[in-house]
């Protein structure tokens, strides 16, 4: 086996993408007694405004390690489109510099969390059900638009400089 | 213009979170004060039933069935997570038994500490695997 760069760089990528997914589990478990505030939402618009159509890697590790833990339900294919959701609608932003827009997207992800979840159930109970189910969660609706509003406004700027000095040390 | 498009979404965002708790002050039960009488019937893991008449003046449920003793649970926050119903415990760890809550046979759309009770009303709590 001979040492061949391209095969290096790739297990090299896939190493990093695990860790991306590991850290973003990691990092809602230790906020996980801030009630309302989680980073993931945070961290999936950092690899989706970085990494393109490879931040589909650390999304999918990192849902992988909450199926792992949490165990299976329907939750579990939410969880498939809604955060790579967030990844692409991050890619797709991904010139914009301002803050605040960042924090909109994170907040309005919050906001309609419950909305983008709902299909599933109304899928599985019906539409009445979806709906209803829908409704009940609304008040934690508006709790995570708030509270990923103010972790975005404050944190993703600096931590995309933080990721583009780290990425341009890595290369 | 940048600056522009960002307070419009922003404008949009906080229209939007008023629409939502619009939404939810439509959709919430009204609440009946006074005295009811609800009928709460448990279906234990081996297909046994048994029925609870409650005479109470509570609003919720929870409060009611935590009163009377019928329930046990864990507070989480996202309300009680009932545990154990009259005295049999369901460990989702150990043959992935829970209990659920049902009203005329309906899955119940909130928890129990969140569930309005009404005169004449007929709850269910069905353990059920998986």
């Amino acid at each position: 086996m001979g040492d061949h760069p391209a095969r290096g760089l790739w297990v090299r990528d896939l190493v990093l993408y695990a860790l991306l997914g590991a850290i973003t589990f990691a990092a809602k478990i230790v906020m996980a007694p801030l009630p309302n505030i989680e980073p993931v939402s945070l961290m999936i618009m950092l690899w989706g405004a970085e990494l393109g159509y490879r931040s589909i890697f650390p999304t999918l590790v990192y849902v992988g390690l909450e199926w792992m833990v949490w165990g299976f339900g329907l939750w579990n294919i939410n969880y498939l489109y809604i955060w790579p959701l967030l990844a692409g609608a991050a890619w797709l932003l991904r010139g914009m510099q301002s803050p605040l827009g960042w924090a909109v997207l994170s907040g309005a992800f919050g906001l309609f969390f419950g909305a983008l979840c709902a299909p599933v159930y109304a899928i599985s109970g019906g539409w009445a059900y979806g709906l209803s189910w829908w409704v009940a969660g609304i008040p934690f609706d508006l709790l995570h638009c708030i509270g990923n509003f103010s972790v975005a406004l404050i944190l993703f700027y600096p931590m995309r400089l933080l990721m583009k000095s780290l990425f341009t040390l890595k290369n | 213009m940048k600056n522009k498009k960002v307070w419009i979404a922003i404008a949009a965002l906080a229209l939007a979170m008023i629409a939502m708790d619009c939404v939810l002050a439509f959709a919430q039960p009204t609440l009946q004060q006074g005295s009811k009488t609800i009928v709460v019937e448990v279906i234990h893991k081996d297909a046994t039933t048994k029925e609870f008449t409650y005479q109470t003046d509570e609003t919720y449920l929870g409060d009611v069935l935590i009163e009377e003793g019928l329930i046990v649970g864990e507070e989480s926050e996202l309300g009680l997570f009932v545990t154990q119903v009259d005295g049999e415990l369901a460990d989702y760890n150990v043959d992935k038994g829970w209990w659920q809550l049902s009203k005329d046979g309906v899955i119940a759309q909130t928890g129990v500490s969140d569930t309005p009770i009404a005169d004449g009303d007929h709850f269910e709590w069905t353990y059920t695997i998986g």
